[in-house]
């Protein structure tokens, strides 16, 4: 069986680099960084791609997909789950995500399950909870692993950190594609990431790299930055005003 | 209006803090407790991380305190004193040192009121600056939009006191200090709707 998997693996590399002469993706951010004000609600960005092609391209039968996945920066994520323990409901199993994007944003141009099967899709790491697979397993051996990645995924869901746009991607020409990517405020700063695959009746074609940051301006990143430099100063400074604001309401307050 | 809160890193309704805050400074300033055991979980609750909200709102109870010991001072000097030495001894917070002092020690309450926030006023300007050297995790934005809701309430709180009479008053605190402990205890009985939850590790920021 194992040269089997080796044969098949070797095929699929020879398809991929073959296809890859056929096709060139070329991609371009709206911007490369987003620039945090002290009035910042979020923002958004657009992904533009181009889908290249020489004159000896062969003609595909299948039309062309497109899949972007927009990552964060990476924290360790701990996923608790509440069991019951007598009559009370306590948080007993927890799981821990090292090196986990905070931010993670699919968006593809179809539903990824009729671009490509659903192995394909857990190889190649394609959609929210397939993204951050632990390379190296076929399949998910542990199912409770499964389990609690897939309610990371949906609570993060929830706090609109990651989404999933089946129509996010929109062709404007037979190559020429946009997909915007919202950032909510609560996005942490940090480098992002922006992977682009080109598939084919499900065989992946091309793919592309870009990336943009998420940054404090101004004010804002001063007083990040004073936190971190001169925390003594920091401290006292807060602690002063504290003092200074609560001495003020009772002076005003008096005279009344 | 929203801000954006640069330690916190996110943005927050202007508005919205300043009515929770000015909620919590009234109560505060009624019963003479630091507030921070109502204000913690409600910033909590508005996804601002735990380390953020416990250290900002060590300045913030340090602020109205202040408010509330100026307010509660010329009727009590002796609070000057008793707070004093609960800070030294570092008695602990004010919801426990409250009843304590009007039950064992049949001190009047608003002596009691007046020790309590004095006593609080030094260990949260303490805790304050030492949350801010080692966890870096005071908002002074944050703090400061809290501080004007929650001295403004303090003040208010601490007029209404003065009209209370003592039994109203012990019944008040009583109910307000059970409803937070009930409320505690009826979410641990009842099924979670999501049975999961997501943190970041402090360690992973």
């Amino acid at each position: 069986m194992r040269w089997l998997a080796a044969l098949l693996a070797a095929l699929a590399i020879g398809l991929a680099t073959g296809a890859a002469r056929a096709e060139t993706l070329i991609a371009a951010m709206s911007s490369h960084q987003i620039q945090i004000t002290s009035n910042y609600t979020g923002s958004q960005l657009t992904v533009f791609g181009l889908v290249e092609r020489d004159g000896r391209t062969v003609a595909r039968g299948d039309p062309y997909d497109i899949i972007v996945t927009v990552r964060g920066p990476r924290r360790m994520l701990l996923v608790r789950e509440k069991e019951q323990f007598g009559p009370i409901w306590i948080n007993r199993t927890q799981r821990r995500f090292p090196e986990n994007p905070v931010f993670l944003h699919v968006a593809t141009n179809r539903p990824i399950a009729e671009m490509m099967s659903n192995e394909t899709a857990q190889r190649d790491r394609i959609g929210l909870v397939n993204a951050e697979r632990p390379s190296g397993s076929w399949v998910d051996l542990d199912p409770g692993a499964r389990r609690f990645r897939e309610s990371l995924v949906r609570i993060m869901q929830g706090k609109d950190l990651y989404g999933y746009e089946e129509r996010g991607v929109t062709f404007l020409s037979s190559a020429l594609f946009s997909a915007p990517v919202d950032i909510p405020a609560t996005a942490p700063t940090g480098a992002y990431t922006v992977d682009i695959v080109l598939y084919s009746g499900g065989v992946p074609l091309a793919r592309q790299q870009t990336n943009f940051e998420v940054i404090k301006t101004g004010i804002e990143q001063r007083l990040a930055q004073g936190a971190y430099d001169w925390a003594v100063l920091y401290g006292l400074v807060t602690v002063l005003l504290a003092l200074f604001l609560g001495w003020g309401a009772s002076v005003i307050f008096r005279r009344d | 209006m929203q801000i954006y809160l640069p330690i916190a890193e996110l943005p927050i309704s202007v508005l919205m803090v300043l009515g929770l805050s000015g909620a919590v400074g009234f109560i505060s300033g009624l019963f003479g407790v630091g507030g921070g055991f109502l204000l913690t979980p409600l910033l909590i609750f508005l996804d601002i991380p735990p380390a953020v909200a416990v250290a900002t709102v060590a300045a913030q109870v340090a602020g109205s305190s202040m408010t509330g010991v100026l307010t509660y001072l010329p009727t009590a000097l002796l609070a000057g004193v008793i707070g004093f030495i609960g800070a030294v001894l570092g008695v602990g917070g004010g919801f426990i040192l409250v009843p304590g002092l009007i039950y064992f020690f049949r001190i009047p309450p608003a002596v009691v009121v007046g020790t309590s926030l004095f006593q609080i006023l030094v260990t949260m300007t303490g805790a304050t600056v030492l949350h801010a050297v080692t966890n870096q995790s005071v908002d002074i934005v944050l703090a400061v939009l809290l501080l004007v809701g929650g001295v403004i309430g303090a003040q208010f709180g601490g007029r209404a006191a003065r009209n209370l009479n003592v039994e109203s008053f012990r019944l008040l605190l009583a109910l307000l200090i059970l409803s937070v402990g009930l409320r505690f205890a009826i979410e641990l009985f009842i099924p979670p709707s999501e049975p999961f939850s997501v943190v970041v590790p402090e360690s992973g920021r």
